[in-house]
């Protein structure tokens, strides 16, 4: 059976966090045929094409083969247009090269001529030729030996000009040529189709993925945020104008439960010491805990649901392992905006915007791109946010804000009485260096106790403050105008009994 | 290049801003020029006139269109032209010996010419003599062509040298570029703000007082260095005490708990699928990973931690921060790419868990460990993205060529690649990195730069920031040199007063006070005295935190001179039913040779009797009145000081008395003896 070579073009691209499956559509005729499909990825493997959809198709066997192509084999077209400018700069050096040689003989011969004329001119003036009419002709020719001269040398310029175009183009050339060889895959299918039309095979390659990114835009009251895909390819093959899907499916996932070991129990000495741990607890958010940092760009969780974002428009990868960015989603979320500093953190005051997400998919974690009012401000980044879930976005710092902090720990130990006590005095200085009037709110925390042996109290905080809530936090809401200085103290008592052992 | 109009100088950098117009074509907008070591976390760009989709900074390596090749193309020209200028010199004086030719020569004797043909040889002479004018008149012209060639050619050698020469490259300055783009064509109002490191100010003061030290004008001025690589001209410059800090992150306050470990919550981040690997063919060949390479080279070519990663290229590097410089103030650390296995420290509270371990060690320690028992590292759900892993625009995907392990996942840029993906010929990569290498050491000394005597940094006066405003429009070259400049200048009335403590010094000190209209606080730093002209004093100053009021001391008042003496004496003790009085009598006379009356105020101290200890202190006398005063200028609170005003009149004398006496038990004595005064 004769085996047919036919490109099969690429139609939908599937992204993955660690992968891409390609579908293809290859035409059939009616009945049983060989098929010579390509060039593909060299990254293709036979056991990972399907044939999935299009006209019913029986796959008799399929094999992959991989070529080693020249790179000119791989580009025809690169050669194709290279060797003809080749051509064109070798047959400009060989007609330079007539240029120049039809000058020289020019330059000869206009030489000669003017020389004999020199010789004759004794004789024919001795002879009565009128001499002015004579000289006037010799002249002439000597006019002509200049600019036989001239022309000459314009020729040779042109012949070097020529020549080092022609250089050029042959080392391209040569470089297309001997540069490194490409590796391609070939798929030979044997197939009996069940009349003539269209079948789709899908495979499943690495080196194509994705992961979300964002861009969020303040205006006002009103977030516009953009769920946008950074997608990668460089598996070798360019897709063009496919329909983009990208998934947070993990085809790659095991199949069964994980194996329940058993459970050996053993027993040690009770602790006598209570030991408390001050643990970082954030309350309406998710909590920042131990967390391994990890050597690669990891997956994003999806909240448990695989989530599928399909590109609106045909999108086009080429295989150079860069980012292609494209949009997938835009929503609009009113907000509350206002400047917030946690002194505790940073002498920083952030405006800080809070909404609700309003899409019907969680956003997934990823890098924000951050324009407030119209100024690109920087990155930042979010986490999981479930759908309808609340949510803060930091939309950088006033640059004429500042909040300093200062900290003085006491210990009180009496040991009679078996307590110990810690008086935390807290001072926070606010200036405004600006020109504008701004509203902050600043919000410190108490520790909260959990346990009967510690108690914390709340010894004094000028000015007053909201709170502190069931979660220790306080907050101010001051008003700054251009040029103020204000100042908050605070101050927190922890007593505990003496076998306890506090964090700080 | 939209040019700088406002800078803000702070202690530890400058935040630049920059603005103007700019036209965007397709929606792109190209700003080159920035300077290679902006502080890329902290640019913000605002467009007016269209919305901004997205901003890129990347490299422009400035390498001109002119290479090596060109030079040696113009020289081959420059060759040629000459070449054929000398020939066209040759043919001329070959025309001109054929010119010497053409002449009768007499060579039959039979036939001697007749006269007609005589005549005929003298008007020859109408054709040679024209000719041979142009002949001379075109050499003339060649010979200057030629010379104008002769130094065209070494220029066009000097170039040819020069290109693949080291004078070069001295120049190559590559800078950023940064690529907005907006959603509309046409004019835009761009403003762009960026921190740079090596920039640094310090105050200083003048004050010019007339002879009578009342009129006087109050001048602050700041000493600006810069080494920011950009020239600043025209600026409108100010200074500021606050840190040059901008953050764009929320900074993260979890309440504080105390309480029982819990287990970290679920993260946004999970691992890769597994089975990558096994996705790659068997046939497709992959280089092996490359031992582990020592560090090849730390300094930070981003202005960043740089650190090596296994790779195949010895010269690749892997940005570890690319575009993010820590700026950020917060106790956020940022974290080093850390392997799997190193469990991170709790945020808020360092280490508490050690340190409770370190107070009850061994026991506690011990029972802690085995009690409350270690999770196990990297805990399933405990995994984090690289804060470095979050530019997705500078991730590569690393082809099926690369090493096993990295195939088929996202890289974070090499610099080396950077470079070339910014046009950068590899052969140049060593010089960009002694680009940077010089740009940072500049920008260092500048940092790092001796203030001159008595000055020093600034920093928040009593824990508030402050921020001066430079007169007018500034130029500061990036030169790493100081240059004063004006911030503001007021006329002021000053009050004199004289100040002698004689305990300590029988000198006596001015003391000048005056109310300023500007109620900022004014930072320590350097005062120049003038007084009627003439440089007086260079006196180190703290500065005032309270609004509107300067006080400054002004050196000794040779005028005015003060003589202490101390007389004790003890009463007996049996009246007092066993204890003993001692009384001090503290006598200062000082004498005034100037010209006018004036008033000194005397600093004299009593002692003060410790809380619980059998001691009494009493004042006895004081002429004049002694008013309790309570400390210098520091914040300690003093107690017993107090203070007297002496009237002097023009060229009189004065004397004041201070009496005290201090009571306690017969057997005791004082700690440092009895004599206090």
């Amino acid at each position: 059976m004769d085996e047919a070579t036919v490109d099969a073009p690429a139609v939908r691209i599937e992204l993955f966090e660690d992968r891409a499956a390609v579908v293809r559509e290859v035409a059939l005729r009616d009945g049983r045929q060989a098929l010579r499909i390509g060039p593909l990825s060299p990254l293709l493997r036979a056991e990972a094409v399907a044939f999935v959809g299009g006209q019913s198709v029986l796959v008799e066997d399929m094999e992959v083969r991989r070529t080693l192509q020249r790179r000119v084999d791989a580009d025809p077209a690169a050669l194709t247009s290279l060797r003809e400018v080749e051509e064109a700069t070798s047959d400009a050096v060989s007609q330079a090269e007539d240029a120049v040689r039809r000058a020289d003989d020019r330059v000869s011969r206009a030489h000669e001529v003017l020389q004999a004329a020199a010789d004759a001119t004794p004789a024919a003036l001795q002879s009565g030729e009128a001499p002015q009419r004579w000289l006037s002709a010799v002249r002439r020719l000597a006019d002509a030996r200049r600019a036989a001269v001239d022309a000459a040398h314009e020729a040779r310029q042109g012949l070097a000009r020529a020549q080092q175009a022609h250089q050029r183009a042959a080392q391209a050339l040569a470089e297309l040529r001997l540069g490194h060889p490409v590796e391609q895959a070939w798929l030979h299918a044997r197939v009996v189709a069940n009349g003539a039309g269209s079948a789709r095979f899908r495979y499943v390659l690495p080196c194509a993925l994705w992961r979300p990114l964002h861009r969020a835009t303040l205006q006002g009251n009103e977030v516009r945020w953009e769920v946008q895909a950074a997608a990668w390819n460089v598996t070798g093959e360019s897709w063009n104008d496919v329909e983009l899907v990208c998934s947070t499916a993990r085809p790659g996932e095991r199949a069964e439960p994980p194996v329940l070991r058993e459970d050996r129990l053993q027993v040690q000495r009770r602790e006598t010491e209570l030991i408390v741990e001050a643990r970082d607890e954030e309350v309406t958010q998710s909590r920042d805990g131990e967390r391994a940092i990890a050597t690669h760009l990891p997956g994003v969780d999806d909240g448990g649901e695989t989530r599928v974002y399909v590109a609106p428009k045909p999108v086009s990868l080429q295989s150079h392992g860069k980012p292609v960015l494209l949009t997938l989603a835009e929503l609009q979320m009113p907000c509350q905006r206002r400047w917030e500093a946690t002194p505790e953190r940073g002498a920083a005051v952030v405006l800080r915007t809070r909404q609700s997400q309003t899409d019907t998919r969680p956003l997934l974690a990823g890098p924000v791109h951050l324009v407030r009012d119209g100024e690109s401000v920087g990155r930042t980044q979010i986490e999981l946010v479930a759908p309808g879930e609340p949510f803060s976005v930091g939309w950088g710092s006033h640059d004429s804000l500042r909040v300093v902090r200062r900290t003085d720990h006491r210990t009180d130990r009496t040991l009679l009485r078996g307590t110990h006590v810690h008086t935390f005095d807290t001072r926070l200085r606010l200036s405004h260096l600006g020109s504008d009037m701004v509203t902050v709110h600043i919000t410190e925390r108490v520790p909260v106790s959990e346990l009967t042996e510690v108690s914390v109290s709340l010894e004094d905080v000028t000015p007053p403050a909201t709170g502190p809530d069931r979660d220790g936090f306080l907050t101010w809401e001051l008003v700054l105008h251009p040029g103020d200085q204000q100042t908050i103290t605070l101050t927190t008592q922890v007593k505990a009994a003496s076998r306890v052992v506090l964090p700080f | 290049m939209i040019p700088i109009r406002q800078v803000t100088v702070h202690p530890d950098g400058a935040m630049i801003r920059r603005q103007g117009e700019a036209h965007s074509l397709d929606g792109q907008v190209i700003l080159s020029g920035l300077p290679l070591l902006l502080d890329t976390a902290t640019l913000r760009v605002e467009v007016e006139g269209a919305q901004v989709v997205d901003v890129r900074l990347e490299l422009d390596p400035a390498i001109p269109e002119e290479s090596d090749d060109d030079a040696r193309e113009r020289l081959q020209v420059a060759l040629e032209a000459h070449a054929t200028l000398a020939a066209r010199r040759a043919a001329l004086e070959a025309e001109r010996e054929t010119l010497r030719t053409l002449t009768p020569a007499y060579v039959d004797e039979a036939d001697p010419p007749s006269a007609e043909t005589i005549e005929a040889w003298a008007g020859a002479e109408d054709v040679l003599e024209p000719w041979a004018d142009r002949i001379d008149a075109d050499l003339r012209d060649l010979r200057k062509e030629e010379e104008a060639m002769q130094e065209r050619l070494m220029a066009c050698r000097l170039a040819v040298q020069q290109a693949s020469d080291e004078a070069w490259w001295k120049r190559w300055m590559p800078t950023h570029a940064l690529h907005v783009t907006v959603d509309g064509d046409g004019p835009l109002a761009i403003t762009l703000s960026y921190r740079m490191s090596g920039a640094t100010w310090s105050p200083s003061y003048l004050l010019v007082c007339d002879d009578t030290l009342v009129k006087a004008r109050f001048a602050m001025r700041a000493l600006v260095v810069q080494a920011t690589g950009e020239d600043w001209s025209d600026v409108a410059l100010a200074v500021s005490t606050a840190p040059c800090r901008r953050r764009v992150d929320l900074p993260k306050l979890p309440a504080l708990r105390l309480g029982v470990r819990q287990p970290p919550p679920p993260p946004a981040w999970r691992p890769l699928p597994p089975g990558l690997d096994a996705l790659f063919p068997d046939e497709v060949a992959t280089l092996e990973p490359a031992p582990e390479p020592s560090p090849v080279d730390d300094t930070d070519v981003f202005g960043v931690e740089v650190m090596a990663v296994a790779d195949t290229e010895p010269d690749t590097l892997i940005m570890s921060r690319p575009f993010m410089e820590a700026a950020s103030d917060a106790p956020m650390p940022p974290p080093p790419p850390a392997p799997l296995s190193a469990p991170p420290m709790p945020q808020a509270m360092p280490a508490p868990a050690r340190r409770a371990k370190a107070k009850r060690a061994p026991v506690g320690g011990a029972l802690r460990s085995r009690s409350l028992p270690q999770r196990p590292t990297p805990s399933p759900d405990g995994l984090d993205a690289d804060p470095d892993h979050l530019d997705y625009t500078r991730l590569r995907l690393a082809g099926p060529q690369a090493p096993r392990g990295q195939r088929g996942r996202l890289q974070p840029l090499s610099e080396a690649s950077w470079l070339a993906e910014a046009g950068l010929p590899a052969s140049a990569r060593r010089r960009y990195r002694d680009v940077v290498a010089e740009l940072r050491a500049a920008m260092n000394r500048a940092r790092d730069r001796a203030l001159p005597p008595h000055h020093v940094r600034p920093g928040p006066v009593r824990g508030a920031d402050t921020v001066c405003r430079a007169k007018g429009e500034v130029h500061l070259p990036s030169d790493g040199r100081f240059h004063s400049v004006a911030l503001f200048e007021e006329p002021i009335e000053l009050t004199t007063r004289y100040v002698a403590v004689p305990r300590h010094d029988a000198r006596v000190y001015r003391r000048v006070t005056a109310s300023l209209q500007r109620s900022e606080p004014l930072l320590p730093g350097p005062v120049e005295v003038l007084v009627d002209g003439a440089l007086e004093i260079t006196t180190p100053w703290q500065g005032t935190a309270s609004a509107g009021a300067l006080t400054l001391h002004l050196g000794v008042e040779d005028r005015l001179e003060v003589a202490r003496n101390v007389r004790y004496e003890e009463a007996s003790a049996g009246m007092f039913g066993g204890r003993r009085k001692l009384t001090t009598r503290i006598e200062v006379d000082v004498a005034s040779a100037m010209s006018r009356d004036v008033e000194v105020e005397l600093m004299e101290r009593v002692p003060v009797a410790t809380e619980g200890v059998d001691v009494s202190v009493e004042l006895v006398d004081a002429a004049p009145r002694a008013v309790p005063w309570e400390g210098g200028a520091d914040d300690a609170l003093q107690e017993g000081l107090h203070r007297q005003r002496l009237p002097l009149p023009a060229g009189g004398r004065g004397h004041a008395r201070l009496v005290y006496a201090v009571t306690m038990s017969a057997k005791d004595e004082l700690v440092g003896g009895d004599r206090r005064g």
